[in-house]
């Protein structure tokens, strides 16, 4: 890919380009895993 | 910049006699929309911010053809956001156990998080123009890369993302003193969970459709939030280290209580000179920061302009 090929700054397209790289179960495993510490934040601020 | 000055003011405050102490009037709880509002302004703005770096990065690891070590740079940005929400867990219960020394850790914190702000908003802000992104970018993640090693760049990206998240962090937990003697602390978490919400929708209105997010107009707004809320964390937090006894207290007479039918307190205002004269500091050195970013761009002859694409 040409350093032209992409506006740096276009986070739409960066996003879509980069997350295509990873797939999608790897996306799945570290989104669960974000999920599961917010929870657990929310378990905290919460809790006794 | 603006944060050696504060420091200054605080120690030079801390030596004050304490034979000029007295009472000042006890804090009031903010006012439960605009708790809810902070709180929401604070997570969109710092995530932002957070997705903005993380796509920088991805951009120049697209460019440069190593698409393969994706996988790290998402990896460890989502391990700083885990470490950010665990640094406010720390920050919780290291409070939770030290009842003794509430009032003192408040004012750290409070001020701490004011010095984290000035120092994020700046690093954030002098690179708001695109050119001096990709020079920082490039410098970081090049370094990382020639060194092969996926620590070595997991670590660039950790860093990154982790100080957007500690300055998250201190922020919700500055908000979380003011929220305890609010008449609905609710609203904290609330505002919490609505920005990620809004959050979540921009990230996939982008993703999606390409959505064009108006960088310059977005800082400038959330900024303007974020240092109010510096302004009312450095009273709040003067005012608790009076409450400890570190900070001397000098009342003044006549000072009005409130702002018609706004109490003074509520936006961290409180009538002695020590608070006082540490806000006129961060107003001094917000005036001074806006001045100097304009002097550097009529020196530089740059175009007032937000990142491409984006704008």
């Amino acid at each position: 890919m040409a350093a032209n090929d992409i506006d740096w700054m276009d986070l739409g397209e960066v996003y879509r380009q980069g997350l295509r790289h990873v797939g999608p179960r790897w996306l799945l495993a570290v989104s669960a895993l974000l999920l599961l510490g917010l929870v657990l934040s929310f378990v905290v601020y919460f809790g006794p | 910049m603006g944060v050696p000055l504060l420091l200054a003011t605080v120690v030079v405050l801390a030596l004050l006699p304490s034979s000029v102490r007295a009472k000042a009037p006890v804090a009031e709880g903010t006012a439960p929309p605009v708790l809810f509002f902070n709180s929401f302004i604070v997570i969109l703005r710092e995530g932002f911010e957070a997705m903005l770096i993380v796509g920088a990065m991805s951009a120049y690891l697209l460019v440069t053809e190593n698409q393969g070590r994706l996988r790290t740079l998402y990896l460890w940005s989502t391990l700083a956001i885990l470490a950010s929400l665990g640094t406010w867990v720390v920050v919780q219960t290291v409070l939770s156990l030290r009842e003794d020394d509430r009032a003192l850790l408040e004012g750290i914190t409070s001020l701490l998080a004011v010095a984290v702000l000035f120092y994020v908003s700046y690093w954030v802000v002098s690179k708001i123009q695109a050119e001096k992104w990709r020079r920082f970018i490039k410098g970081r993640l090049s370094g990382a890369l020639q060194r092969g090693s996926s620590l070595a760049l997991g670590s660039v990206a950790f860093l990154a993302v982790y100080r957007e998240g500690l300055e998250t962090a201190l922020f919700y937990q500055g908000m979380a003193f003011s929220a305890a003697s609010s008449p609905a602390p609710v609203m904290l978490p609330l505002g919490f969970l609505a920005g990620v919400v809004a959050l979540a929708s921009l990230f996939l209105l982008i993703f999606k459709f390409g959505v064009k997010v108006p960088v310059k107009h977005f800082f400038i707004f959330t900024g303007a939030v974020l240092y109010y809320l510096a302004f009312t964390f450095t009273g709040h937090g003067l005012h608790e280290l009076q409450e400890a006894g570190v900070v001397g207290e000098t009342t003044l007479a006549n000072f009005p209580s409130a702002l018609g039918p706004l109490p003074l307190a509520t936006l961290g205002v409180y009538p002695t000179v020590e608070v006082l004269a540490a806000q006129a500091v961060i107003l001094g050195a917000l005036v001074f920061g806006l001045v100097a970013t304009l002097a550097v761009r009529v020196e530089l002859g740059e175009p007032r302009e937000a990142p491409r694409g984006n704008g």
